[in-house]
């Protein structure tokens, strides 16, 4: 099972480029070409949304350094330990939506620390394997096409982000508790 | 919103380091993160470039076309005010699709090639229109398969079944999923009664 889940990941990328370029050469798409050309407006893209990727990645690095989140966490804790939620997996529902890299730290930690196949070790496993940077996806895809007034797309998706911390919570006291 | 939340984030960071005596490593680490996110962002402008080329190539063989056919229906659906015809339908099913799979650097390229055609249909340049929302949330709540980031971390700390949370995390994006459809309709008629 667990040979061929990796495995399968592992050939997943190679086999679609092999694809893509398999069937380029059958149509006959000046391959080259057409691939230094989309590489170009990548690059572009990327050029756009650096200062925004920039942004995100100060503010939420500095709320982190001052102690800003560990005070959010204390506050929170009574209310999350009566949901059935260990206090160890809090700080990951709080950093998921803002941080790629601080959110695959803390799971990293969690899962040395109680061990991958323990009830914490498959919470977080879940969490990470079922959600988004919400923050950064909202703020690099509307920089990308310079829209400014996000209406009401930031609450939307931090409360599905919610309705999926709660349900991974239930899905895995169902399953392993 | 987005520029409400980042001031509250760097506010509230300089006023808690101040009263808490941090606020020498939050005045340095501005600098650092920013560092971060040069090496970050150098990264993933290559990674787009490269899935970029790759993409232009899929579109102009056609294979772009049919990869994204079964999300087709779907997607029309859910976005009945663009025409069928319009481009965006190709490029958020090839996103929809490879996050699917938990290819998520392939994603975001479809992802932001899509937001620009959408771009092109907003009646107000600037503001965020009800397509593109329900995209984004779609996008963030997207149905994975195959959850490659958790399985290769499980699989690092040594666990001896790392796909064994796949289907738990299948079943969670399920409900995300179902979640994000009704609250974006309900989202969206709550921002019209108020405007």
């Amino acid at each position: 099972m667990t040979g061929v889940f990796g495995e399968l990941a592992g050939w997943l990328i190679p086999a679609f480029v092999a694809g893509v370029l398999i069937h380029g050469l059958w149509r006959r798409v000046d391959l080259i070409a057409e691939f230094v050309a989309g590489a170009r407006e990548g690059l572009e893209l990327s050029l756009n949304l650096f200062p925004y990727l920039l942004a995100i990645y100060v503010a939420v690095g500095a709320f982190r350094l001052s102690g800003a989140l560990q005070i959010v966490g204390g506050w929170l804790e009574p209310l999350v330990r009566t949901l059935g939620v260990p206090t160890a997996v809090l700080p990951l529902f709080l950093v998921r939506p803002l941080s790629g890299a601080a959110s695959s730290g803390i799971v990293l930690s969690l899962l040395h620390q109680h061990g991958p196949d323990s009830f914490i070790g498959r919470l977080v496993s879940t969490v990470q394997g079922s959600s988004e940077t919400t923050l950064y996806v909202l703020t690099v895809y509307l920089g990308a096409v310079g829209v400014r007034r996000s209406r009401y797309a930031l609450p939307l998706c931090l409360t599905v982000d919610l309705i999926g911390y709660i349900t991974a919570v239930a899905v895995a006291h169902a399953l392993w508790r | 919103m987005l520029n409400a939340v980042w001031a509250l984030l760097m506010l509230t960071a300089l006023t808690v380091g101040g009263a808490r005596g941090t606020i020498a490593g939050v005045g340095g680490g501005l600098f650092t993160q920013a560092m971060q996110a040069a090496k970050l962002g150098i990264d993933l402008a290559a990674v787009m470039a490269f899935w970029f080329g790759l993409s232009r190539i899929a579109e102009k063989s056609g294979l772009l076309t049919s990869l994204s056919a079964p999300f087709l229906p779907l997607l029309r659906f859910l976005f009945r005010k663009l025409p069928p015809d319009h481009p965006a339908f190709a490029l958020m099913a090839m996103n929809l699709a490879a996050n699917t799979l938990g290819l998520g650097s392939a994603a975001t390229p479809f992802g932001l090639k899509a937001m620009a055609e959408l771009n092109r249909t907003l009646r107000k340049p600037g503001t965020a229109s009800d397509e593109m929302i329900l995209f984004l949330v779609l996008n963030s709540a997207a149905v994975n398969l195959l959850p490659a980031g958790a399985i290769a971390m499980r699989a690092a700390a040594g666990s001896l079944d790392p796909a064994g949370t796949a289907f738990a995390s299948t079943i969670v994006t399920g409900v995300a999923f179902i979640s994000a459809l009704v609250l974006h309709a309900v989202f969206r008629r709550v921002s019209r009664e108020s405007a």
